[in-house]
């Protein structure tokens, strides 16, 4: 049996609920956009927002508050078999009754970690990987396309860093926009075009990224493992027609 | 600046292997820029190096004659010189675009010692007051140079260096005759002597310390001699890192060997200071005065096939400490180890769920009495040295990713 929720956090957590309710237990929980088997029997989950507020308040009994971040943080991974890998774990936790984050040694638990760390480890790189182009209006914008929606997790750092300059942080693939200025900031998901914009920068960067290498050490296997290819699309230096 | 000067000035610099910009935390209160403690890599050239500052030299024109160096004065190379507000431009520049972390300023020695240090003392100045840039700066000093002006510096920037350049004073003497070893430590020791008497946090005198370089084959000590060195140094001064560069051969020398020294070398010399910073060995355990460290095996494994009498250890009931002396288990697994020991016995299967990397750690231990080894000392050892020649070791891997695993790990984010 597969449930079908909508997506969202809430829509997970009355999944969870409806299935103590009917004491039946998902083998999959899933988002409508994925492709099903004909054989699998599929029940929908309507969001209920009182349901979910109920199962939230469980986790928070068991689990610090650092633990729930995490479980936001993994409904960010892109990988669509994220909402049963969250699922399984959550439900370990509410049968358990205990705060089991650390039980490594369990599968449940680990693939849960996993969620977390890559959609961690991605934003992190992305402190790093986001260009901005100065756009004629002063505005710097970023466009960028990763593997999970992190723009949340990046948008304090830049905000930070930033403090005077108005930028436009664009997820392309995400549909995600935050924008900044003079230290408010706003994310909405929205589908806009992406912006083409010429920076002067970007060439002379270009220029530096070609002069630090040192051509006896070759190694664009390493380089990429640090930098995969996938996203070098948004990146000038890589940009081959700068 | 335009993009033949950049090329040159960046050029010159690229052989400079300090990539790190961990260790230093700068709010930003109004202007532009915060260091961040974790470290962000910005993109990574195609030798697999993270780029995270704008690396760059102020001149490549120097005075000197340094044997191995490309910008010697005996050797006939395209100069440049770049104006304090052309480096300032371009690191605000470039840091507004998120393309750097912050700056890394160096020169050759152009005039003297004290006019170029002047010139990077009016850089640095500039760039935190007119410029208002709150970012990341690493300034290299310049050995020789006026103390006051050195002093001066280190209220602007993070981090600062010195280069010992190479692991003995004679070395030094025959390969770089302009530099000396007391222009070198005076300095190293003043910074810490500084840093030592103001150790509140509040202290705006090089928050993320010093560092040092050395060239690692241009010379013949052994690597149980630089480390030495190394420990020496983290001892005495406190730097926070030391860091070896493989020599490359970038200029015709009757004096120098011909040949690169190998990157397999920088990185056993890696992995040693690594155990040496974070995992309680001392050098001695390591390797010996005039030895070098093994190449068939990483330096734990060496040291571990060294003690037999410690060996095999259970993970059950074994202490942090020895924990993290099995070959091939990490700070991060041996967590990881005692976390789920908590929650009851592990076994094999255990770890194989937790992803404990097990191809070299597995000869070493039992789980509750039970071992799944090789049985003979033979066995083992060819197990051992194969995992070497097929394991592709790179010289990053060591000093890039776990910094950016670390902060991950530390949550950073
Ligand atoms: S001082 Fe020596 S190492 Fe530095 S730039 Fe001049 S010649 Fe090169």
């Amino acid at each position: 049996m597969i449930f079908i929720i909508d997506g969202s956090a809430d829509g997970l957590f009355t999944a969870l609920f409806n299935s103590y309710l009917l004491k039946q237990f998902p083998t999959a929980v899933s988002c409508g956009d994925v492709q099903l088997s004909i054989d699998d029997e599929c029940v929908d989950v309507l969001t209920n927002k009182d349901k979910a507020d109920r199962v939230f308040k469980k986790l928070q009994k068991i689990l610090p508050n650092s633990e729930i971040e995490r479980i936001f943080i993994a409904l960010k991974h892109g990988d669509p078999a994220k909402f049963t890998i969250v699922f399984e774990y959550l439900k370990l936790i509410v049968d358990e009754n205990k705060n089991l984050s650390q039980k490594y040694s369990d599968k449940r638990v680990l693939r849960f970690d996993n969620l977390v760390h890559q959609v961690l480890i991605e934003a992190h790189r992305f402190k790093g990987f986001i260009r901005f182009s100065k756009a004629p209006n002063g505005i710097y914008y970023a466009k960028y396309e990763p593997d999970n929606d992190i723009t949340s997790l990046i948008l304090p750092h830049f905000k930070e860093r930033y403090k005077n300059m108005p930028f436009i942080l664009h997820d392309i693939k995400h549909d995600v926009l935050a924008g900044h200025a003079s230290g408010k900031t706003k994310i909405v998901c929205k589908k806009i075009k992406a912006l083409e914009i010429e920076d002067e920068f970007s060439s002379l960067f270009k220029a530096y990224y070609n002069a630090s290498f040192i051509k006896e050490r070759k190694n664009e296997k390493l380089m990429r493992g640090f930098m995969p290819k996938r996203y070098h699309k948004n990146l000038p230096e890589k940009d081959e027609l700068i | 600046m335009d993009r033949a000067k950049l090329e040159i000035l960046a050029d010159s610099a690229k052989y400079d292997v300090s990539c790190s910009s961990s260790g230093s935390s700068r709010r930003n209160v109004g202007g532009l820029g915060n260091a961040c403690s974790a470290g962000i890599c910005h993109s990574f050239t195609q030798d697999g190096r993270c780029i995270s500052l704008l690396k760059i030299l102020m001149t490549n024109d120097c005075v000197y004659d340094c044997e191995y160096c490309v910008n010697r004065r005996s050797n006939d190379v395209k100069r440049a010189i770049a104006t304090p507000d052309e480096i300032c431009t371009l690191t605000v520049e470039f840091y507004k675009r998120n393309y750097i972390e912050g700056l890394f300023l160096s020169s050759a020695v152009y005039k003297n010692p004290d006019y170029t240090m002047e010139l990077l003392l009016e850089t640095v100045i500039k760039l935190r007051k007119l410029y208002g840039f709150h970012g990341y700066i690493h300034l290299k000093g310049i050995p020789g140079a006026d103390q006051a002006l050195i002093m001066r510096a280190g209220e602007y920037v993070d981090r600062m260096s010195f280069n010992i350049e190479l692991p003995s004073e004679k070395s030094l003497r025959l390969l770089a005759p302009q530099k000396t070893k007391k222009n070198i430590l005076t300095p190293i020791s003043m910074i810490y002597g500084e840093k030592d008497a103001d150790k509140s946090k509040k202290s705006r005198f090089l928050p993320a310390g010093q560092t040092t370089q050395m060239i690692i084959g241009a010379s013949p000590e052994s690597d149980g001699h630089v480390l030495r060195l190394t420990e020496g140094l983290y001892n005495k001064y406190q730097l926070k890192r030391v860091y070896y560069s493989s020599y490359v051969p970038v200029i015709k020398s009757n004096i120098l060997p011909s040949v690169p020294t190998g990157l397999l070398r920088e990185h056993r010399l890696y992995q040693a200071d690594w155990l040496i910073r974070f995992y309680g060995f001392k050098v001695d355990e390591l390797v010996s005065p005039n030895e070098n460290l093994s190449t068939e095996y990483d330096p734990k494994c060496a040291w571990a096939l060294k003690h037999p009498e410690l060996f095999p250890l259970d993970v059950n009931t074994a202490p942090l400490e020895m924990l993290i002396r099995i070959p091939g288990i990490g700070v991060k697994s041996a967590h990881k180890i005692i976390s789920a020991r908590r929650y009851g016995r592990l076994t094999l299967e255990d770890f194989l769920t937790m992803k404990i990397p097990l191809k070299r750690a597995i000869h070493f231990i039992t789980f509750t009495g039970k071992y799944f080894g090789y049985k003979t000392d033979k066995a083992i050892t060819t197990a051992l040295k194969a995992i070497e020649t097929n394991g592709s070791y790179q010289q990053l891997t060591l000093f890039s990713s776990p910094e950016v695993l670390s902060s991950v790990l530390r949550g950073e984010l």
